[in-house]
């Protein structure tokens, strides 16, 4: 069944936030108001701080677009007694809507939020890395519709020798956790994952 | 407070409590000397935990999108821990009812019976356990600690032993002390062990927090929540004790306030469980 595990490339130096990727997915796969499959977190910080007789400020913020990782070691699918949730071809990570109950238990256990609810299909929906669209060659509509070109999605391992081996960056979990297909060029402001030092600028957002 | 979890509270309070007082009944029918009268009546008022049992299925149901679906949820039996419960914890109710059954209808031998009733008692250990195992979850720091197991045993032991002493006192067993005055001293001391783990859990959560979450912030009522559960706790234990010096059997009326009021205790608690969900990361 595995075979190239496939990923996705976040570049968030270049990313302003503007959720064009977020949209874009909710139009191509018609998502409810409550449901996201892509969601795009500020993350911010900093204060004043005492320079001599002068105050200087380190304020930060940056943007990170998070989909599902399609994690070489979910944690969703571990929980999910009734197997709908599972890796498919290109290792992603896709739930069978005919199948699943509903009871959430991959929603306890994502750290990144992916696979979410729908409450008007009573079972649980999330990003299948536009599996159909890659199968044609193409890429997934989130990647294409980015104005900035800060997505990138294909096999992870190529995805990390062009751009490094940094899958973590605050507010995201360390990938000790689930190991995520993941690979992120940090904000120059970026601040290490676990380093507790912002908020989550837009928590109504996400 | 996890109220939106309100099925999953009711689930879990209501079997642990069945499977405590089963564990109690299991005492009484192998390890003590009963009248075949007393015996009859135990085995017949037994039928009240699988009415719980029954009733704790219904309700967990209301926590699925798609109830009608829910056989699928036995699919990763042998996998996935909520599959093993799910699994377990139809055996346990299961082969109750099958022996409830045998019992009714005096149908089968005594070996035969026993059987099922221990056959019965290794679900009932398992159906727990992977309840427990199920909520450990290495993503949820807050669950993910030696408190989640010791909190959902000490729902089985504290709740579990006033609905056996609710049974014993319908089924006229006030003799040996081990069955009159054990499930009442055994709630004494879970309840101090309680109170251990509710403080252990308090400082705990003050070191447990994710770049965007902190654990103190999602239960700003925890405090006052576990100080009304303890109170529950005080006024059933009060009751109930009273009635211990007393001659003869305890009364069921007494019992039967206290395993309310303890139930009560275990459902605040467990709301505070659900609400102390969070992930190391995004959620």
């Amino acid at each position: 069944m595995m075979t190239t595990q496939y990923g996705f490339y976040i570049d968030s130096s270049k990313c302003t936030g503007c959720k064009t990727c977020q949209l874009a997915c909710k139009d191509y796969k018609d998502l409810s108001v409550d449901v996201n499959f892509r969601r795009v977190y500020e993350y911010s910080g900093g204060t004043w701080q005492a320079d001599g007789d002068t105050w200087r400020q380190d304020v930060f913020a940056y943007y990170l677009s998070i989909a599902c990782n399609h994690c070489a070691d979910p944690a969703c699918t571990k929980v999910c007694p009734s197997g709908a949730m599972a890796k498919h071809e290109n290792g992603l990570v896709r739930v069978d809507e005919e199948v699943c109950i509903g009871c959430k238990s991959c929603a306890m256990a994502c750290p990144y939020g992916a696979p979410q609810y729908d409450a008007t299909k009573g079972h649980m929906t999330k990003c299948d890395g536009c599996h159909e669209r890659v199968a044609e060659g193409k890429q997934p509509v989130c990647v294409e519709s980015c104005p900035l070109r800060a997505l990138e999605f294909g096999p992870v391992d190529e995805l990390r020798q062009k751009h490094g081996e940094i899958g973590a960056v605050a507010p995201l979990p360390p990938q000790h956790f689930t190991h995520p297909s993941l690979v992120i060029k940090p904000s120059r402001k970026a601040r290490p994952s676990g380093s507790h030092e912002g908020v989550l600028g837009n928590p109504k957002e996400v | 407070m996890g109220w939106n979890e309100w099925p999953l509270i009711l689930f879990t309070v209501i079997s642990q409590t069945a499977v405590g007082a089963f564990w109690w009944c299991c005492l009484a029918l192998i390890g003590a000397d009963l009248s075949s009268e007393q015996r009859q009546r135990l085995e017949r008022n037994m039928l009240l935990l699988w009415v719980m049992m029954g009733a704790a299925f219904a309700l967990s149901s209301f926590h699925m999108g798609s109830p009608f679906r829910a056989m699928n949820s036995m699919l990763r039996f042998g996998q996935a821990n909520l599959s093993n419960e799910v699994v377990f914890g139809g055996a346990f109710a299961g082969l109750g009812v099958v022996y409830w059954l045998l019992c009714l209808r005096n149908a089968s031998s005594a070996g035969v019976r026993r059987f099922v009733l221990l056959l019965s008692l290794l679900c009932s250990a398992a159906f727990l356990w992977n309840t427990i195992s199920f909520y450990l979850m290495p993503t949820v720091p807050t669950w993910y600690t030696p408190l989640t197991p010791a909190a959902f045993i000490l729902t089985a032991i504290m709740g579990g032993s006033a609905l056996a002493c609710v049974l014993f006192g319908l089924s006229g067993i006030s003799e040996p002390w081990l069955l009159r005055n054990g499930p009442a001293v055994l709630t004494c001391i879970a309840v101090v062990a309680a109170v251990v783990v509710t403080i252990l859990q308090a400082t705990s959560l003050a070191g447990i927090q994710s770049d965007i979450h902190r654990a103190t912030a999602l239960s700003p009522d925890y405090g006052i929540l576990m100080a009304a559960r303890f109170a529950l706790f005080f006024v059933a234990l009060a009751l109930w004790l009273s009635q211990l010096p007393r001659a003869g059997a305890l009364s069921t009326a007494v019992c039967t306030s206290s395993i309310v009021l303890i139930m009560l205790g275990e459902m605040i608690g467990r709301g505070v469980f659900y609400a102390l969900h969070m992930t190391v990361g995004l959620v």
